[in-house]
Formats: C-alpha cells, structure tokens, sequence
C-alpha cells in the first residue's frame, strides 16, 4: 500500500482528505507544519508528500528546499489557497510535481497523485502474464479466458473484474471494494453494472463446476474452488 | 520535539466491529473535541449501553458532522448534543443554530463534492466530502443518518446504530 504524507495545518481539511485518501487505499499519515514533516521524514519512508503552503512554524515552501536537496527522488506536491501566479510559479520552480489550488475536485487529486506514482515509482510489480483458474487459463492483459474447449473475448471490465476475483480468490471481496476498484467511485448506477459482469463471468466460468463465485447478500463475493 | 502524526490505514471503509461502551465513548468524545468559538450544550442519556459497532468509523462521522455544524454556526451559538435509545436505536443528535439549508440544498447535501457555499466561512477550502463520506460509512455500520433543517433556525442530524449485536 502506498504511504502519503500529509502536511496540512488545517485539522477539518486535513481530516477529510485523509478519510478521502484512505478511501483510496492510500496510507495516510499527517503532520501540522514543515519542522514536523522533517522529523518524520527522517525515520519513516514515503511514496509521495501533499504540502499545504500556509502553515505556523515552517511553510510549504520552505520545506520544499529541503525535499529538492535532501529528498530529491521524493516526488511531492503542493495543496494550497495560494492561486497567484508568482506563488504557482514559485511552487513549481521548488521541485513540486504538481500544484494543486483549493477548492479543488478530490477524484482529479487522486488522479494526479496515481499519475505522479506511477512515474516515480522504482519498483513496478511484475506483470503476470496469465493465471489458470480450474480448466482456464485466463490473460489478462489480452482480455482473453479458455479452455481445451472455449474460448472467450472479454471487455476491459470484464477482464478487470475477473483478475480481482482470482487475485482475492478464497476471500470475501465487499462490493464497495469492487466498485472502488473498477470506477474508483462508490454509486448505485455502477452497482448495477457490476452485478451484470458478475453474472457474465459466472457464465464464462460454468463449463467448470468446480468454480464457484459466491454472493453473500448484502456483502460482496467470493471466488473459491471445490 | 514532539510531533503530532495521525495516520489511517487504506481501509476501503471496512468496518471491523468491536464490542463497545456507548455511553463512554460518547462522553470521551464530546469532551475532548475541541470548539473554540461556539458553546457545546450536552445531554448525554448516562445510561451504559453495549453496542457492536466500528468506533473509528463511528468518529469519521461524528468529527464530519461536528465539523459542519461548527462552520455554519456563528460564532457563541450553541451546538446541542442529545443521545437516547428509541425503537432498537442508539440515536446521537447534532443540532446546531446556523442558518439551516434550503429545501433547494437539502436534497443534494449527501452527493459528491457537494457544498453549501451560503454561510460557510470555510468555503474556499472545503472539499465538499464531508456528508458524502458519512453515509457511506452509516451503510458500513448498518446505521442510519437523516437531518431535519429549517431556514434561519438551523439544522439537526441524526446518526442511529442499531442496538441489535448483529451488523
């Protein structure tokens, strides 16, 4: 799970995001100004650093030289109020990723941090090629599930929804964990078009009868073999 | 120096429910949450009640529906604080005396990114999440959550958890 400081003065602002994060699968941890974001950083890794700019004791800027010369494969970006032009420019000529002015839409935040990670990150995971689930052999990364016997063409969806199940094969998987997974947003409309993907992949996978995906009414699903 | 670190696991909004004294926790909460510029008005119902619940989800509600109340009250109102049991309910209730939310808000206070811009002295910086990320964590508890609210006399939110043992 990826680790973010946050550096943010203002408690409710700062709750709120943390909760918004965290609904993200982000490990949050937050600090209320730059002299205690330097503290932390010497004893904790991150992946990525949120700063406010306007804080007691040590700004957002201020700290930001200390990240460009003393952390600079630590990529970070500013969340601030301070929309002129001269503070954009200085925020970015700091080293920031990004900068982003409040108010701000939190899905385009989570978007922007996701983009960042995924070109900093040092340690990509390796792509598996193909997973055998009872008598198929499933390809992700071609949208394609078969057998000796059939073989299917599934959508980008359909394919997503079908390597989560047999990544948390065995496990109760809830539906909101889905819907997060697949549209990063929890909404009936979605709900409802999950529900017909699960009973597509349902059918996919009947030519085997020892797979079986479970509904726990009210809670999610589990994939598991007999 | 000391440094104040919070932190949250990625939690996906899972609720891992626990065995938990009500009452005490109630009390413990309201008494520490910080409110600088209104008068916090308690009525906590003494009675101990055990409920099977997610505290810390439990708190994320509580300190968004705090945190509202307290941006649309004006400065030395009174935020009130009712608990009671009723009909299989543990009920909290927030009452705070701001300007209330006009029927045209009302029916869209829950949605995403949603805000109030009239009376919020914090609106520049609000991220329009706070309601949102509480029902969904009142479906996580299998609780409930409604708001009563008239213009000029403030508004009323209610959270009910089930005082039943099984979520």
């Amino acid at each position: 799970m990826q680790k973010i400081l946050l550096v943010e003065d203002d408690i409710d602002f700062g709750d709120l995001l943390m909760q918004y994060l965290s609904l993200h699968n982000f490990q949050v941890e937050r600090v209320f100004n730059g002299l205690e974001a330097r503290n932390v950083l010497k004893q904790t890794k991150y992946d990525i650093i949120l700063l406010d700019v306007m804080m007691p004791k040590e700004d957002g800027f201020t700290l930001a030289k200390t990240l460009q010369h003393e952390y600079a494969d630590l990529p970070f970006l500013f969340v601030t109020a301070r929309k002129l032009k001269e503070d954009i420019k200085k925020g970015l000529s700091l080293g920031a990723d990004d900068y982003i002015v409040k108010p701000f839409d939190a899905d385009e935040l989570i978007l922007r941090i996701k983009n960042i990670l995924k070109r900093t990150q040092k340690h990509i995971k390796p792509v598996i090629s193909s997973y055998k689930i009872g008598i198929f052999t499933f390809e992700p990364e071609n949208l394609l599930i078969y057998s000796s016997n059939t073989q299917k063409r599934l959508t980008e969806k359909e394919s997503s929804l079908l390597l989560y199940l047999i990544q948390h094969k065995d496990t109760l998987i809830k539906r909101n964990d889905i819907l997060l997974y697949l549209w990063d947003e929890v909404d009936f409309f979605k709900g409802r078009s999950m529900d017909v993907f699960m009973t597509r992949i349902r059918k996919y996978l009947s030519e085997d009868p020892n797979l079986h995906i479970e509904s726990i009414r009210g809670v999610g699903y589990r994939l598991w073999e007999s | 120096m000391d440094t104040v670190l919070e932190s949250t696991m990625g939690s996906s909004m899972a609720a891992s429910p626990t065995n938990l004294e009500i009452t005490e926790f109630i009390q413990n909460y309201f008494t520490d949450f910080p409110i600088p510029k209104q008068k916090l008005v308690l009525n906590i119902n003494p009675e101990p009640i055990m409920l099977h619940t997610d505290s810390n989800l439990l708190t994320n509600i509580l300190n968004n529906l705090l945190d509202n109340a307290i941006k649309y009250s004006p400065d030395d109102s009174e935020i009130q604080v009712k608990t009671y049991s009723q009909h299989n309910y543990y009920c909290i209730e927030i009452q705070d005396n701001g300007n209330g939310i006009s029927p045209r808000h009302q029916k869209h206070i829950f949605d995403k990114f949603y805000r109030v811009s009239q009376g919020d002295k914090h609106n520049v910086k609000g991220l329009g999440l706070g309601l949102y990320l509480s029902k969904l964590y009142i479906e996580q508890l299998n609780a409930q959550l409604s708001f009563t609210s008239k213009m000029g006399e403030g508004s009323k939110f209610m959270v009910m958890l089930p005082l039943s043992s099984h979520l």
